[in-house]
């Protein structure tokens, strides 16, 4: 969001620092090894399958199964720290954790974001 | 060395892709199981000389077991235990159970290579050890054939040496018999 007041310099600080918390590039490039063509791979498929587990999580929501919440939860945040997609990471830790305090409300709400902030992942790695 | 044999389990197919892609681009011949059922399958087919495996899997065979079942099946194949949530307990409880190893997720490929190089060389280090060793053996075995063979020579010499000093004793009145059956002693030598 551009705002009239705010200055050129801060606007940069704020957008790198929420950039930065999309998607962990650098990291993934330096725990490969540098292997660029792997990261692109693993980025690539990741963005390919992520959805379908999206979907897991809403169908455990809607049959009100905790268990399966938390499950398919820790699978989205195991795979996304894995790849360095960190917002979503932490999105999935919280439905993970409204799990555990089996808050299906709380956990839905956390759920409805994953979509939302997938489409900005998916937009900042197509810019990068 | 051989071709390492490693075998790594995962139930998040990226982690898997990566370790899958990654190791073998590195040269290593690499296989794979989805969980942890599907690793304890694995294991009493065949030998790996590394397992590299998550520790918290569903389906009711978590990295422990997998830890345990390769120890059973055999004591040579090393284990390395993968976990998004690194605890000093956790590290140590699987230390005393076997494990070579104990890796953070996400897995920073400079540091799982370092550790199955580690493992790598001290496999050597005890191959070489037993090869020196029964080298070892090998020469003390030849070296004592070999003083056994000398005395044995050194005893016919002295019997040899004892007939010719008979001969001379006995036949000391005719030197050219004395001489021929001396001669006759040392050629049947």
């Amino acid at each position: 969001m551009k705002q009239a007041n705010s200055s050129t310099f801060d606007e940069k600080i704020i957008s790198s620092v929420f950039t930065d918390s999309i998607f962990d590039w650098d990291g993934l490039l330096h725990r490969l090894m540098g292997d660029e063509d792997l990261a692109k791979e693993i980025i690539d498929d990741f963005l390919k399958q992520i959805p379908f587990n999206f979907n897991d999580v809403k169908e455990a929501l809607n049959k009100q199964d905790v268990l399966l919440v938390k499950r398919e939860a820790h699978m989205i945040k195991g795979a996304s720290g894995n790849v360095g997609a960190l917002a979503l990471q932490k999105i999935a830790e919280q439905i993970e954790i409204a799990g555990e305090e089996k808050d299906l409300v709380k956990a839905g709400l956390f759920a409805s974001k994953l979509e939302e902030q997938y489409e900005i992942l998916k937009k900042h790695i197509d810019s990068i | 060395m051989k071709q390492l044999k490693i075998l790594a389990v995962d139930d998040d197919p990226f982690t898997l892709k990566m370790l899958e892609k990654k190791l073998g681009k590195e040269g290593y011949d690499i296989e794979t199981a989805s969980d942890g059922i599907k690793a304890i399958k694995l294991i009493p087919e065949k030998f790996y000389n590394i397992i590299i495996t998550d520790l918290v899997m569903p389906g009711g065979v978590d990295g422990m077991d997998v830890l345990n079942e390769a120890k059973n099946k055999n004591k040579q194949t090393e284990v390395i235990l993968l976990t998004a949530h690194a605890s000093v307990e956790n590290a140590v409880e699987a230390m005393r159970r076997g494990a070579s190893d104990y890796l953070k997720k996400p897995i920073n490929f400079y540091e799982l290579i370092l550790r199955i190089e580690k493992i790598k060389n001290y496999k050597k280090l005890l191959k070489n050890a037993q090869d020196l060793r029964e080298a070892m053996d090998v020469t003390e075995q030849n070296a004592s054939q070999t003083i056994q063979q000398l005395e044995m020579s050194v005893a016919e010499l002295q019997n040899v040496v004892s007939e010719i000093r008979q001969v001379i004793i006995t036949h000391s009145i005719d030197p050219n018999k004395c001489v021929n059956r001396v001669l006759d002693i040392v050629s049947s030598f």
